[in-house]
């Protein structure tokens, strides 16, 4: 071990000093935020210079000013983005919000997929020429076929098995004097079913949310029909929930005069629009409707096709559409869309209408052949195809453009959902809500801060009363530990909650219990009889399986507390595993390195820990 | 400075049997107040907060002169009983609001709303009235033919100056009828009876009835799925006649801490469970370290006596065993002092838990070896190069 402790304790010097640079990076941000403040107030002082002038050329110099700070902090020095620059996220419970968690009701989005599986089976067999009835078997989603001629059931069974591989049949069962065939889908196609309608459910949720303008919001899904919704800085419950468990607006409208309004004009008005109006980096669509007031005919308005990217988390704009205000044609004209194949192999949208939706539809393509239709959801545009013909029957075809077959299938998918959203909204049932208030989040911060204060005060002062100089090394150990924990929450982009302050104010009193293992171990060698450098070596190699048996067995506890817990409870969880970690980290690596730096050659008769042997 | 004197000698193992008294007393008065009370109507029993037994909770702040009486005379306004008020904190100015039903009066006011619809538009005229008295504050109303909202919304304000009716965005021909939740309500209750500038909702939280019942299973499932994997852990780790023991110790602080709760009427709640599950890792993190010195000591001393060998080993360990306790509790007690009131039940449950936790990895976890000895009888290591290996490290 001598042999190399230089290397060991040079590479655990370097990891400290990095973690601590990281930590105060991350912790303050505060190099930026000086310089914010002296653009800021010089920002301010020619505000008061150009008091008196005139509008115009007070916005002029202050975009210049405005320009020129950004130009300086976009050159902030290479070696700037070495550093992280996550922060730490503070839970609902700190900085206030709502947190809702859902329930959406999948059931029923497979028993009205049963209903009109039932639909599609008489369908089928009418193609056949065989006339039947089907419907739902009530409070099930199974289905049951009656066949009019008994000696056409085993044709129409023959039929339904090859034309639809969904279904296992039960075989025949008498009802009301009629011979009904029993069918349920099969389970990996209800999954699907299950699935399809959560991922809707999200999709839906996620497009009002971004619309709302909450910073960071969380959207996730938990389980097979759960999702939770976290919505930081909003306290007003019953406004969020309003929004998230509302209907989806599914709309038709035609693009505005697309023979004056290309694509590329209508681009570059809005750019235009953005740039003179001086609009932020992520403007509302309100204020780019402000901005564009004028500027587009009275009849129309820019709508855009948004996606969401994984790397900046929010939606993102892709596409500006100038389209009708008029609105031609909405969901509830829609009875069920579902991704198919042509002869060649290519997915499209196959969309029904219902009855009054087949006779608007017929007349909106007649009219508007070779024109395009947006199709969109909650205001965001999903895709403008083009009216190919008339389309009579209420049933249309929408066919994706020419990209790769994976993609187009995802794309089809994708529309479907959004069709679908409008179509049938699976039922949204708000389980749990809790809300927080910004005056809570702030006193559970303080309270949170003065109790670490205080349990780290008095932990520290006990180790050096026991422990003398030893003490003083465990309690550099306590210090490390919580910077790395701090650093490692930020690092992993983990949120710290109130259970999450309490856990790490845990791990202060429990981080000691190494060390008093290691140091109640030398005192033992150190009674034996044996040398200082003997008995510390002695004690570390002792107390080292002690330490990381009971320290395994409480990381266990930790990691089914963080399966289990919700929300609050798996940032304690969090804590409390990180906290194990550091603490067998700073135990066993680096008060070890200390000793044996402060002991290494130097012929140490006493050693101060609390004893004399 | 030394808590213990090096080379104590205090006979634990001999205390076993009356500790073992006192042990299965406490574990047993705890589970019957924590079971009984749960089935009949017991002075004691076991309370839960309103993320186990669903409802909604209301966290208030009023301004410095309003007082209790004030708060429950606002209340009792909109029907709500004395005890649904509950002072929180040590501040004297917090208050909880709790009623059991999520939306508390939906279901008397729509039943109200239906019959007055029938009889101004005639029973005819309504197909059907949608409502789920437990989930929503909303009902839906479907119609034969148009009805125009402002109308209804007109007359149904006579009922409830607070209703509201739009037409529905789903249906055809149907209406929707909804009533201000229970957190609307009190703001506007308390308003009127304290004036807007006197309270501060702090926060809320709603809580549907079967998401209740789920997350008590899943806490109770939780404990025993960690419970269970220490139990394969401890006796891959040492020995299976160890692993019992263990688990009892853990069993026991959780009982106890429960028990404690019970008696003090403080409420289970979420983060109760985190801190009970805390609690068994703490209390494992204690018992391990004993057991560790057994197994070394059984190898030191092969010949010795069991109850002997875990005496010493107790007796080695106990200076660490209150040291870290002590540490520990300190950090426990300035969370439950200055922690503020949302952390202070969770830092009692440490606390409790900690405190049972010391005393059980000393009576309860190691005695019970050698309660167990008949059955599980210890498999002494008397390898002889583990013997070697062990007086070259010393």
């Amino acid at each position: 071990m001598d042999g190399n402790w230089w290397f060991k304790f040079g590479m655990t010097a370097l990891f400290g000093v990095v973690a601590a640079a990281w930590l105060v990076w991350t912790l303050g941000g505060w190099a930026t935020e000086d310089e914010h403040k002296l653009w800021d107030s010089r920002l301010a002082q020619l505000e008061a210079a150009f008091e008196n002038a005139d509008e115009a050329s007070k916005a002029a110099a202050e975009k210049t000013l405005t320009d020129h700070k950004q130009k300086e902090l976009d050159q902030a020095p290479g070696w700037a983005g070495f550093f992280p620059q996550d922060k730490i996220s503070l839970g609902l419970d700190l900085q206030g919000g709502i947190d809702l968690e859902l329930e959406v009701d999948i059931r029923k989005a497979v028993e009205a997929a049963a209903d009109r599986y039932s639909g599609t089976i008489v369908d089928i067999l009418d193609e056949e020429k065989i006339d039947a009835e089907g419907k739902r078997v009530a409070g099930t989603a199974d289905i049951m076929i009656a066949v009019e001629k008994a000696e056409e059931e085993d044709a129409a069974r023959a039929a339904v098995l090859d034309q639809l591989g969904i279904f296992i049949f039960h075989g025949v069962e008498v009802r009301d004097g009629k011979r009904w065939l029993m069918y349920s889908f099969q389970e990996q196609f209800a999954d699907q079913l299950r699935a399809t309608a959560l991922q809707q459910a999200v999709e839906t949720i996620r497009n009002r949310i971004d619309k709302f303008g909450v910073t960071e919001p969380v959207i996730l899904t938990k389980g097979a029909d759960r999702i939770t919704v976290q919505l930081p800085g909003l306290d007003d419950p019953q406004r969020a929930i309003d929004l998230v468990g509302r209907t989806a607006q599914l709309e038709f409208r035609m693009l505005h005069d697309e023979s004056n309004w290309s694509d590329a004009k209508v681009r570059t008005v809005v750019e235009r629009a953005v740039k003179d109006a001086g609009l932020p980096d992520n403007y509302s669509d309100e204020q780019l409707a402000r901005a564009l007031k004028g500027k587009i005919p009275e009849d129309s308005e820019v709508l855009w096709k948004k996606e969401f990217d994984d790397l900046e988390m929010r939606q993102v704009r892709i596409e500006p559409y100038l389209v009708n205000t008029k609105v031609d044609l909405t969901g509830e004209f829609i009875d069920y869309a579902q991704v198919a194949t042509d002869q060649f192999n290519a997915p499209y949208v196959r969309m029904e209408l219902n009855a009054d939706g087949a006779r608007i539809f017929a007349n909106l393509s007649g009219e508007n052949v070779g024109k395009r239709m947006a199709i969109i959801l909650d205001e965001n545009v999903n895709s403008a195809p083009v009216f190919r013909e008339k389309i009579g029957g209420g049933v249309a075809s929408i066919e994706l453009g020419g990209t790769d077959s994976m993609e187009a299938r995802k794309d089809a998918e994708d529309l479907v959902v959004v069709l679908r959203a409008g179509a049938l909204p699976a039922p949204i049932e708000i389980l749990h809500n809790r809300t927080v208030g910004q005056t809570l989040g702030d006193d559970s911060v303080k309270a949170g801060k003065t109790a670490a204060l205080l349990a780290l005060v008095l932990v520290l002062i006990f180790m050096v009363v026991y422990y003398r100089s030893s003490g003083l090394i465990a309690n550099l150990a306590v210090v490390l530990n919580i910077v790395f924990i701090l650093a490692m929450l930020a690092g992993f982009g983990a949120t710290l909650t109130l259970p999450g302050i309490a856990g790490i104010i845990l791990t202060i009193g429990m981080a000691v219990d190494a060390n008093v293992i290691i140091f109640e171990r030398i005192r033992e060698e150190l009674f034996a009889g044996k040398s200082v450098r003997a008995s510390i070596a002695a004690g570390y190699d002792k107390a080292t399986w002690t330490i990381l048996d009971a320290n395994i067995t409480t990381f266990i506890t930790g990691a089914v507390l963080y399966s289990y817990g919700s929300g609050p409870i798996k940032g304690f969880a969090v804590t409390l595993m990180v906290g194990i970690i550091t603490s067998v980290f700073t135990a066993l690596v680096v008060t070890r390195l200390i000793f044996d730096y402060l002991t290494h050659g130097r012929g140490i008769r006493n050693l101060s820990i609390g004893v004399k042997a | 400075m030394q808590i213990v004197k090096h080379g104590s000698t205090y006979d634990f193992v001999g205390k076993r049997r009356l500790m073992a008294v006192v042990s299965l007393i406490a574990v047993g008065l705890s589970v019957i107040i924590a079971v009984a009370g749960s089935v009949v109507d017991l002075p004691v029993s076991p309370k839960y907060g309103v993320d186990f037994a669903g409802g909604t909770e209301i966290h208030v702040r009023v301004s410095e002169g309003v007082s209790i009486a004030d708060l429950r005379a606002g209340l009792g306004a909109i029907g709500l009983s004395d005890d649904s008020v509950q002072k929180f904190g040590g501040s004297g100015l917090e208050y909880l609001v709790r009623v059991e039903k999520v939306n508390f009066g939906a279901a008397e006011f729509f039943a109200q709303v239906e019959e007055q619809l029938k009889a101004d538009y005639g029973a005819d005229t309504w197909t059907s009235f949608e409502y789920d008295p437990e989930q929503s504050v909303k009902m839906t109303a479907k119609a034969t033919r148009a009805i125009p909202a402002p109308d209804v919304g007109a007359k149904l304000r006579a009922l409830n100056p607070d209703v509201e009716v739009t037409e529905s965005k789903v249906e055809h021909q149907a209406l929707v009828v909804s009533f201000p939740g229970l957190t609307d309500a009190v703001k506007k209750s308390l308003s009127g009876a304290l004036g807007e500038d006197k309270f501060e909702v702090l926060g809320v939280e709603v809580v549907g009835p079967s998401v209740g019942a789920e997350l008590r299973r899943n806490g109770l499932l939780s404990i025993l799925f960690s419970l269970a994997l220490i139990l394969v852990y401890v006796a891959f780790r040492f020995d299976l006649s160890f692993a019992p023991g263990a688990v009892a110790a853990l069993g026991h602080d959780v009982a106890i801490t429960i028990g404690v709760f019970c008696i003090i009427g403080h409420e289970f709640t979420l983060p109760t469970i985190g801190a009970l599950l805390t609690i068994v890792g703490y209390s494992l993190n204690d018992t391990i370290v004993v057991y560790d010195r057994i197994r070394e000591n059984l190898r030191r001393y092969p010949r010795r006596d069991l109850g002997e060998v875990i005496n010493v080993s107790l007796n080695e360990t106990l200076s660490r065993t209150i040291l870290t306790s002590v540490t520990t509790l300190m950090a426990v007690l300035a969370l439950m002092v200055f922690g503020g009131p949302i952390i202070r039940d969770f830092s009692l449950a440490l606390f409790i838990g900690v405190l049972v936790g010391t005393y059980s990895s000393i009576f309860v976890a190691s005695p019970m070896i050698l309660f167990l000895q008949k059955w599980l009888p210890v498999e002494v290591p008397t390898g002889e190069e583990e013997a070697e290996a062990g007086r070259r490290a010393r």
